[in-house]
């Protein structure tokens, strides 16, 4: 029989392997890493050399404020951080690395090589740390910034490497974290390449709004518009770039979130942005989005996970609130619909560029940089024709401001493109096409009409308005039932007992935090009273107000009305009907969508139109 | 198996189990019948593993076997086939129909994968005869629940207790939690009877069907958890809905404070007339009752309002509430009576319908809020 093992500490080098599990998973979790210490350092201009998606090596090289060369060797020992000084600084720290196990972790399984020189100083400081081991200082030539190298990742912990994919996968997860990171720091310059190839390039952006832009394909960037909101007294702050409404995507895959300059995630401002959809959103699809999120670092804990990717909120519901209001009012305001077929002007129109105009509104330069959206060459156009549309080569990361030089100006034409729906131009009624669409010349643009899905949405929006008015009826039950609430729900629900009486629900306080329900919405009447109780209270406290939650169990009830009551596809429609539907489609808060999220408008710029027909003289 | 039979005889039997096959079934069996041949004739069995109907019908019988085919197809073509006799003869997999000159080859599948038929033993039959629980069911399903998700209000209570033999009394309860409808029929009993059964909505559908069919006489009986329907060659189990039924006796005031009567006819075409403007997907009614007149109101802010006055026996206090038209209509279409008693108490409580021709049979309404 042998002994049993004994207990004892195990070494250094092994510690600082082990925590690099936590940390280290990946190449492109040591991108992540390098690329926050590079920011958290100043730097303006960071360059990635990628090779073998990252396996073999990986090389990042900024112009921040550079190691000290006495903390060059410190700087990869565990927990050893300039970011924080003691545990009251974590819940302010503002940087994006705190914790001090990054480079170390790094060491432990790669050839680390860290060059750095402090601006100013004469000479740099190299260290170099093979599998943890090995920290000894030289000098180096006073290049400003610092370089980092890893090479041979995993090199030591064969059982790691094992578990690494191929080349082009991991590379693949390297250009995402270099995305991320350029969206939580617009104004910096990043410059990616792949074995010696350009691979991602982002210039240093006015804001996140155009740093977004830059990121998104450019037929995905001209169906978006901006958001932009700001609580002083609660200091917080969204800006970036969302789905126009009718904009939809099956997957997630196009939806970012930076928290105060950190790519995260987070469900209940996920959920914030979904709610201000509403019916915008069909079933089962996803709008796009781009948001910067500014909170006060007190109100967001990142130290849940090691690689700070999930956050806690403390004040869930106000940033639930605040979310959805921004997203709502950018959503509102949008009139603009588009289903744009404009093809691009060619640089040889020789369009004036607003070079470097910091002030220009963002909203201006995203609806201008809209026109330049694509159709894919060679897709069929709604005119039976083919478009020849030519897409002018764009160098990656080329900047919005090069988007924005591409926006045709043509002489006489307004240069706002993105005109509002219901703004001044009026509209004339051209006719009905196959009894299902109407035409419609409005200023610059012919819009195309779906008979159906508008007059839908109009029904849809004046049921509600009278469900507002007037009241529903409540069927009372032949046997009360009685609920058990959760305490906080109790509560909101004790504040809309009366509201929700008006609206048919009858409830009355129990004792403790237990309700009687008396009496159902009649409409709703063939529910589970207990379900229906449940559900209104969900949507009490995603909503705020009764009537609002009362709409939205309704909705698919008055949706199904809508649509029964609303004309169909070949039904025809005179003249005076078809100029009735328009001015009550204006008059909708939202035109863009049936209340199933189908689209009810697409538009033809007279810039397709005109391009259809090489007419690129004058107007 | 090979059989021949009169296209009539083959037609009712795949028309009586059309009900109980699911059009969309997750099972594809189960969209199946189950036709087997042996020296009593031809049976036919489907289920949807809930209610199981089984019939028997006379056919001349070649060769013995069972073989299942897709109901719905089968019942569509045998009611295209000309009058005479239809052959179905199955042949590895695959079934050939034919009749005259029309000749159907249809795939089936193994007979052996399908559910047995549930052959319940010892139960407890009710002596009720067909008259009886036809009307007992007429005048309970209206208020029975549909797709609740309190699956016990998705069907009738019927319940009855006798300590011995002789007169006892049978009740058959629905409700759907906003009204509610009460039968009860006396009935004689040949030893001690202990009955509280929840038929399901489905089983309720079938029998309705079965005994609208013709005047043979028929059997209800339960078990634990089943009941079953007999009659001529034909027979149906149906499971029971298990959970408890609401206490609905203590809903039924004791005492009502006002009462009027109504003309049964005339109140049906007034309650029609007037919920042509109701509010949209609701059937709300405001009923307001002051001395010897009811007067109805729908209002419907986009279309506009319906009044109906009828001239009723009332001395009471002015009152007046809501209610649903459609729980009225529903409740007077099926009364016997020429006339029908409402009671009530105020305007928020329970509002009592009895029917004059029929002492044994109640119903009652909650009110709505306007």
């Amino acid at each position: 029989m042998t002994d049993a093992p004994r207990i004892r500490l195990l070494p250094d080098p092994l510690v600082d392997q082990i925590a690099a599990g936590e940390v280290v998973e990946r190449p492109a979790s040591v991108v992540k890493e390098l690329l926050e210490n590079a920011l958290d350092a100043g730097a303006r201009r960071i360059t990635i050399e990628v090779e073998h998606g990252g396996k073999r090596r990986i090389r990042i090289t900024d112009d921040g404020s550079g190691i000290h060369p006495e903390d060059l060797a410190l700087a990869v020992t565990r927990h050893a951080t300039s970011k924080i000084r003691q545990l009251s600084d974590l819940s302010a720290a503002r940087t994006l690395g705190f914790r001090g196990e990054a480079l170390p972790s790094i060491g432990s399984v790669s050839q680390l090589t860290i060059t750095s020189t402090r601006a100013g100083a004469a000479e740099g400081a190299s260290v170099t740390v093979s599998g943890g081991i090995g920290a000894e200082t030289r000098p180096a030539p006073p290049t400003p910034g610092t370089t980092v190298e890893v090479r041979d990742l995993f090199y030591n912990t064969p059982a790691r490497a094992k578990f690494l994919k191929a080349d082009t996968t991991e590379w693949g997860h390297v250009a995402e974290t270099v995305t991320e990171t350029a969206l939580g720091a617009p104004g910096v310059t990043f410059v990616l390449t792949h074995n010696g190839k350009p691979g991602r390039r982002f210039d240093a952006a006015d804001d996140f709004a155009a740093r977004a832009a830059q990121v998104c394909a450019d037929e995905v960037a001209a169906q978006l518009i901006p958001v932009s909101a700001h609580d002083p007294e609660r200091g917080m702050r969204l800006t970036g770039l969302i789905a126009r409404p009718g904009f939809t995507r099956s997957g997630r895959d196009t939806q970012r979130l930076i928290v105060n300059g950190r790519p995260v995630k987070n469900s209940t401002i996920g959920h914030a942005v979904y709610a201000a959809y509403e019916t915008a959103l069909p079933g089962g699809r996803h709008p796009v989005f781009l948001l910067s999120l500014t909170l006060d670092p007190a109100q967001v804990d990142v130290n849940v996970h090691p690689t700070k990717r999930e956050i806690r909120l403390s004040q869930g519901g106000q940033v639930h609130h605040f979310v959805r209001g921004a997203v709502r009012d950018a959503l509102g305001g949008f009139r603009g619909n588009t289903l744009r077929l404009t093809r691009m002007a060619s640089p040889a129109d020789g369009l004036p560029t607003a070079p470097g105009n910091p002030s220009a509104d963002w909203a201006e330069r995203v609806r201008q940089a809209a026109v330049r959206s694509v159709t894919p060459p060679g897709a069929a156009s709604p005119m039976g024709g083919t478009t020849t549309a030519r897409e002018p080569v764009m160098p990656f990361g080329a900047s919005m401001q090069a988007a924005t030089g591409a926006a045709p100006t043509l002489p006489g034409m307004p240069t706002q493109t993105g005109a509002a729906f219901a703004e001044n131009a009026p509209a004339r009624v051209v006719g009905q096409v196959q009894r299902t669409f109407v035409l419609v010349e409005q200023g610059d643009r012919l819009r195309v009409i779906d008979q159906h899905t508008a007059h839908e949405r109009i029904l849809f929006e004046r049921l509600l308005a009278r469900l507002n008015d007037q009241g529903l009826p409540g069927q009372r039950l032949l046997v009360p039932l009685d609920v058990e609430l959760p305490a906080a729900d109790a509560a909101r629900l004790a504040e809309h007992v009366d509201e929700l009486a008006r609206l048919g629900l009858e409830v009355e306080p129990f004792g403790g935090d237990a309700f009687l329900i008396r009496a159902v919405p009649e409409p709703l009447a063939g529910r589970d009273p207990r379900a229906l109780l449940v559900d209104i209270v969900d949507e009490l406290s995603a909503r705020g107000s009764g009537a609002e939650a009362m709409q939205s169990l309704l909705h698919r009830l008055l949706a199904t009305v809508a649509c029964h009551a609303a004309v169909k596809a070949g039904d025809p429609l005179s003249t005076p009907q078809m100029e009735r539907l328009i001015a009550d489609l204006e008059q909708v808060d939202n035109p863009h969508t049936c209340p199933h999220g189908r689209a009810v408008t697409a538009v033809l710029e007279r810039d397709t139109l005109k391009s259809l027909f090489d007419r690129n003289w004058g107007a | 198996m090979k059989i021949r039979m009169e296209r009539g005889e083959l037609l009712a039997g795949l028309s009586r189990v059309q009900g109980v096959v699911e059009r969309r079934n997750t099972v594809p069996i189960l969209s199946n019948i189950l036709l087997e041949a042996n020296s009593e004739g031809v049976h036919l069995f489907a289920t949807d593993l809930e209610i199981g109907l089984k019939g028997t019908y006379p056919a001349e019988v070649l060769s013995p076997g069972a073989v299942t085919l897709p109901a719905r197809k089968l019942f569509e073509i045998v009611r295209e086939l000309p009058e005479g006799l239809v052959e179905v003869m199955e042949e590895a997999q695959w079934v050939t129909v034919t009749a005259g000159r029309s000749r159907f080859r249809v795939a089936s599948l193994p007979s052996e994968d399908f559910p047995p038929a549930p052959e319940p033993e010892g139960e407890v039959l009710v002596p009720v005869t067909r008259d009886v629980l036809s009307t007992m069911i007429r005048k309970t399903f209206f208020a029975v629940g549909d797709i609740d998700t309190r699956y016990v209000l998705n069907g009738v209570l019927v319940t009855a207790s006798a300590a011995a033999a002789g007169p006892a009394s049978l009740r058959m309860v629905a409700t759907n939690g906003h009204r509610l409808a009460v039968i009860e029929r006396e009935v004689t009993v040949d030893g001690p009877l202990e009955l509280s059964a929840i038929v399901p909505r489905k089983a309720l559908v079938e029998m309705k069907k079965l005994l609208e069919e013709d005047e043979g006489e028929v059997s209800i009986g339960f078990t634990d958890k089943r009941v079953v329907f007999k009659k001529q060659g034909l027979t149906m189990v149906s499971q029971l809905v298990e959970g408890t039924f609401p206490a609905w006796e203590k809903v039924v005031p004791e005492e009502t404070a006002n009462t009027v009567t109504l003309n049964t006819a005339e109140a049906i075409a007034s309650f029609r007339r007037v919920s042509l403007l109701c509010q949209e997907k609701t059937w709300a009614v405001r009923f307001s009752l002051s001395e010897n007149l009811l007067t109805l109101v729908a209002n419907n802010p986009e279309q506009g309002e319906a009044t109906e006055e009828i001239a009723v026996e009332y001395a009471g206090a002015d009152m007046s509430t809501g209610f649903n038209a459609r729980y009225f209509i529903d409740v007077l279409q099926n009364v016997d009576g020429e006339s029908v008693r409402v009671e009530t108490n105020d305007a928020l409580s329970p509002c009592l319908i009895r029917d004059q021709g029929d002492p044994g049979y109640l119903s009652l309404v909650m009110p709505m809020r306007l």
